[in-house]
């Protein structure tokens, strides 16, 4: 069961203890200030001084890798994709019995395969 | 520098490899065998498409012989075995021709390559069985 605090019970109960163990001003920032004089002040928030050639190498480097990837992009971006044009057609000169087109469903590849050319018999289809 | 360096040529190979891997094809020989001993190179090279061969045909084995690889878009004469394979086209409308010991067999135009999906010409002869040509595009 949770218990309820009114505010000002909250305050008082904060407020007692806050008075308590709050430190001296005066006395905090004494110390705040010989601590701060422990620490070397004088380059803190200074801007990082790049020299000059160090930025135009990093600028040179990104427009050369943005020229490199657009240009491999651009040469190597592979077969442009035509439509296809339409049907398969297949001219078998050799001599031969049949042309068997088989479709595979689960690989979706397809086996086109030539009965009885040449000097080979065609024993191999089952279709 | 060189960190900067480093990460731009992995980011620039990163882009490209898509790219590059989908600009090309394999071909590949395969031997079909219904008789004969069994040897350990049976199979071997063939992984990807051997169950659909099984599915379909009755020949026992299945011997990788010989491949290359094409890039499209083709116009490419290559050798395979005693097979000269002529390529000409692209991934959508390709052509190809077979020729054995010089003299054609037989042409097809018009075939697709799809990626990681077979076409396969097969009932060619061969010296010890039937031949098989094996195309594959790349993904």
């Amino acid at each position: 069961m949770m218990k309820k605090f009114t505010s000002g019970r909250i305050k008082e109960l904060l407020g007692g203890r806050a008075s308590a163990q709050a430190p001296d001003a005066v006395e905090f920032w004494s110390d705040f200030r010989a601590r701060a004089k422990l620490v070397n002040q004088d380059r803190l928030g200074e801007p990082v001084a790049v020299p000059f050639a160090v930025r135009w190498r990093v600028a040179a480097t990104a427009c050369a890798a943005v020229v490199v990837a657009a240009g491999g992009l651009f040469l190597f971006r592979g077969d442009p994709g035509e439509e296809p044009t339409g049907q398969m057609t297949l001219d078998v000169t050799a001599a031969h019995s049949a042309v068997l087109v088989i479709e595979d469903e689960s690989s979706q590849g397809t086996i086109v395969w030539i009965v009885g050319m040449e000097d080979g018999e065609s024993n191999g289809d089952r279709a | 520098m060189k960190t900067t360096l480093l990460a731009t040529i992995l980011f620039t190979a990163m882009l490209a490899a898509p790219c590059l891997a989908q600009s090309q094809f394999s071909i590949r020989l395969v031997e079909a065998r219904q008789s004969g001993g069994a040897d350990p190179q049976d199979g071997v090279g063939l992984e990807d498409v051997i169950d659909m061969l099984k599915r379909h045909l009755v020949s026992a084995r299945y011997r990788f012989v010989d491949s290359c690889t094409v890039k499209l878009p083709a116009d490419d004469t290559l050798t395979l075995g005693e097979y000269t394979v002529k390529c000409s086209g692209n991934r959508k409308n390709l052509s190809v021709t077979v020729l054995r010991f010089g003299k054609q067999v037989l042409k097809t135009a018009s075939v697709q390559l799809k990626d990681k999906k077979p076409f396969i010409i097969g009932g060619l002869p061969g010296k010890t069985g039937l031949m098989l040509l094996v195309f594959m595009g790349a993904d």
